[in-house]
């Protein structure tokens, strides 16, 4: 046995020591890595009250397509007091972010990022999904009926398999059926989606698209003398309503989505605190109180809605 | 130029612009594809233009408090009337338009933000 100078053997005692860290570093490093890959799965729709159920024709998640993900998550943030966690997926080149939006911890939409070339010539673009059985046989019958896939179908871990599609106008929809159910049937509470619209060149025919793609029923919107509005409407419940085009040059067909808020005019103020624009003021007419549109900062277009009249104590649900 | 060889001209420049200003549209208008969750793949392309709502009819959620309670009554009121004495369906009449989801939802189980 070779009985080395005790510097040496100290040196190799501590180069032993150090390699025995490192590893153990490294297999810190590799497992926090892997916990990180786990934890970066996307959650599921119905996270804190799981459902297992599913409810065709319903708007169960949005995603904002938006080039400003920074400005976009301040905004809605602040605005809905919706919590913020990002996700990052890995890409062939690189990582891509993606910020899931929580309201009272329950997720309710995502912020996915646009490439950084289209930052100048993009709007940021609100795509909501309805909840459909088979995702595959909704893109069939949209094909079918003159739409287009932009997102072929895709397996999600923990979320489901979903797809995006144009319909014959161009109007922007996803189409999901979740892994772990669908969220339930309830009231909407503030910061929940509520309401949906579709402006459409003809409402009658994007009706009768979407009912043989999503399965909703088209309802004559019987609380207005207008022919050419109807609602959609699914296992007992309104779902969304589609009405003609502004009358506008370039309008463009398209789908609005609602988020419920206590008071329509405060959150109006609020939006535009925060950098939004408002498109469509609220009113104090009795039957317009209701209701604004407004821009996020990075153009994206949303609507408000208010359930309680002015001056009613809000439902608890 | 003779004006034949000019109509020539015309005829073959025209289709060569259009096909460079097509091609340049996609980077022009916004249009392209968008990635969606990484590497799950990418949307597009899609008319990116901005969706104009101002001056359009914008409709009220049908919206009434929640009726489950009723909603059982009516239920069990009709279970109890004889299929011979109840009402003719009238099948021209417009299906009355359903309220949004009204049910009481229960508690939340993680914080999150006060609510807005």
């Amino acid at each position: 046995m070779k009985i080395l100078p005790i510097a040496e053997a100290k040196a190799k005692l501590s180069q032993s020591v150090m390699a025995t860290m490192t590893a153990k570093a490294l297999g810190l490093v590799l497992f926090g890595a892997v916990a990180m890959a786990a934890a970066a799965d996307f959650p599921p729709l119905s996270d804190t009250t799981p459902t297992g159920e599913h409810f065709p024709g319903k708007f169960i998640w949005a995603d904002l397509f938006t080039a400003d993900p920074a400005a976009a998550q301040a905004f809605y943030t602040g605005l809905f007091g919706w919590e913020a966690t990002t996700i990052e997926r890995p890409t062939p080149s690189g990582t891509h972010s993606y910020i899931v939006l929580a309201n009272g911890g329950e997720p309710v939409a995502g912020l996915g990022v646009l490439p950084p070339r289209r930052q100048d010539a993009v709007h940021g673009r609100w795509v909501g999904y309805v909840s459909v059985p088979d995702v595959a046989k909704a893109l069939a019958a949209a094909t079918a009926k003159g739409g287009r896939v932009l997102f072929p179908a895709k397996d999600l871990p923990r979320r489901g398999t979903q797809a995006i599609f144009v319909d014959p106008e161009g109007a922007e929809l996803g189409v999901l059926h979740s892994s772990a159910g669908d969220p339930g049937e309830y009231a909407p509470d503030t910061g929940d989606w509520t309401w949906a619209q579709l402006f459409a060149r003809d409402p009658a025919a994007e009706g009768r698209f979407y009912a043989s793609v999503a399965g909703l029923d088209v309802l004559p919107d019987t609380r207005d003398d207008r022919p050419d509005v109807f609602v959609l409407a699914s296992g007992g419940y309104s779902r969304a309503s589609v009405a003609p085009l502004p009358p506008r040059p370039k309008a463009k067909p398209g789908w609005l989505l609602f988020v419920r808020v206590a008071d329509v005019k405060a959150a109006a103020a609020n939006a535009i605190s925060l950098g939004g624009r408002v498109l469509v003021a609220p009113s104090d007419a009795p039957t317009e109180y209701w209701r604004a549109v407004i821009a996020d900062p990075t153009g994206a277009v949303i609507g408000l809605v208010q359930l309680d009249e002015p001056g009613q104590p809000k439902e608890q649900p | 130029m003779k004006p034949a060889a000019k109509r020539v001209f015309t005829l073959l420049a025209l289709p060569a612009i259009a096909f460079v200003l097509g091609g340049c549209l996609p980077f022009l208008s916004g249009y392209g594809e968008t990635p969606v969750y990484g590497e799950y793949g990418y949307v597009g392309p899609w008319d990116s233009g901005r969706v104009e709502v101002e001056g359009g009819y914008v409709v009220a959620p049908p919206y009434t408090r929640s009726d489950r309670g009723r909603r059982d009554e009516d239920s069990r009121g009709r279970e109890a009337v004889a299929p011979e004495r109840r009402a003719p369906v009238q099948r021209t009449a417009p299906r009355p338009i359903p309220s949004i989801p009204n049910n009481p939802r229960p508690a939340r189980q993680s914080g999150g933000s006060p609510r807005r």
